[in-house]
């Protein structure tokens, strides 16, 4: 119960980090608000798997796609660092 | 005072004829002695330009109307004599009109002209000075003021514009 409630918290943390970025993003125009934006986007859709996976269907492993989606959210805001870098 | 060396002109570009520096100086070696050179810009042209000017293009359409307070411009005139993007010229035009400069009409055509309040005439006119003699410093007084991507992402977390 408890676990779930943290699962939650962090989806909805990540969710409004993504839409902050990502509002900052349209106001600015800087695009290491649009990679940071990209990035909490996909914690967010990790956080929500981890939810499902752990807390609402035991019986299905998502551990892969979870894992992966936060994989790609860190690897669009490292890429992003890296090209605005130069 | 301040001597100089460098004719003003070679910094600012010896075809604009608002920067020529005085005839004998510019075309020689002979130092140039410049009475604002050794001024400090005054407090209310550093408030201008740190509240009400964003980039150089917003400051270099500002001048350009200021230089013909008369005439009544359409935004994509004043780009192409600028070489700026139409667009932009656009956005910069509605912009200085939001903040007070610019009055425009627009029948039949969408024009602008120069008309900012009486309290900010003068320090535009010592802006428009300062422009002329230091504009490399005036530049750069634009541009350290933009902030930084670390700043915009600390920004981007306050739910209100201009919260703390």
């Amino acid at each position: 119960m408890f676990a779930g409630l943290v699962y939650a918290l962090c989806a909805v943390t990540a969710l409004s980090c993504a839409i902050l970025l990502l509002r900052g993003f349209s106001r600015s125009g800087a695009r290491l608000l649009l990679w940071g934006g990209l990035c909490f986007a996909a914690l967010t859709v990790n956080n929500v798997l981890v939810f499902v996976d752990l807390i609402l269907v035991l019986e299905v492993n998502l551990f892969t796609w979870r894992n992966a989606a936060a994989v790609a959210g860190m690897g669009v805001l490292v890429w992003g660092l890296i090209w605005d870098a130069h | 005072m301040v001597l100089s060396t460098i004719p003003l002109a070679r910094l600012n570009g010896p075809e604009d004829p608002r920067t020529r520096a005085p005839s004998t100086a510019a075309s020689s070696s002979i130092p140039v002695i410049s009475p604002l050179a050794s001024q400090p810009v005054s407090e209310e042209v550093a408030r201008l330009l740190s509240t009400s000017i964003d980039t150089v293009a917003e400051l270099e359409i500002l001048l350009f109307l200021h230089r013909r307070p008369d005439g009544e411009w359409d935004p994509n005139a004043a780009a192409d004599l600028l070489y700026l993007d139409r667009g932009l010229s656009q956005k910069i035009f509605r912009k200085l009109h939001t903040k007070g400069f610019l009055t425009f009409r627009d029948d039949p055509y969408l024009l602008y002209r120069y008309a900012p309040p009486k309290d900010v005439i003068a320090t535009i006119d010592k802006l428009a000075g300062l422009y002329t003699e230091r504009r490399l410093m005036v530049i750069a007084m634009v541009a350290a003021r933009r902030p930084s991507s670390v700043q915009l992402f600390s920004n981007a977390f306050k739910l209100r514009r201009g919260g703390r």
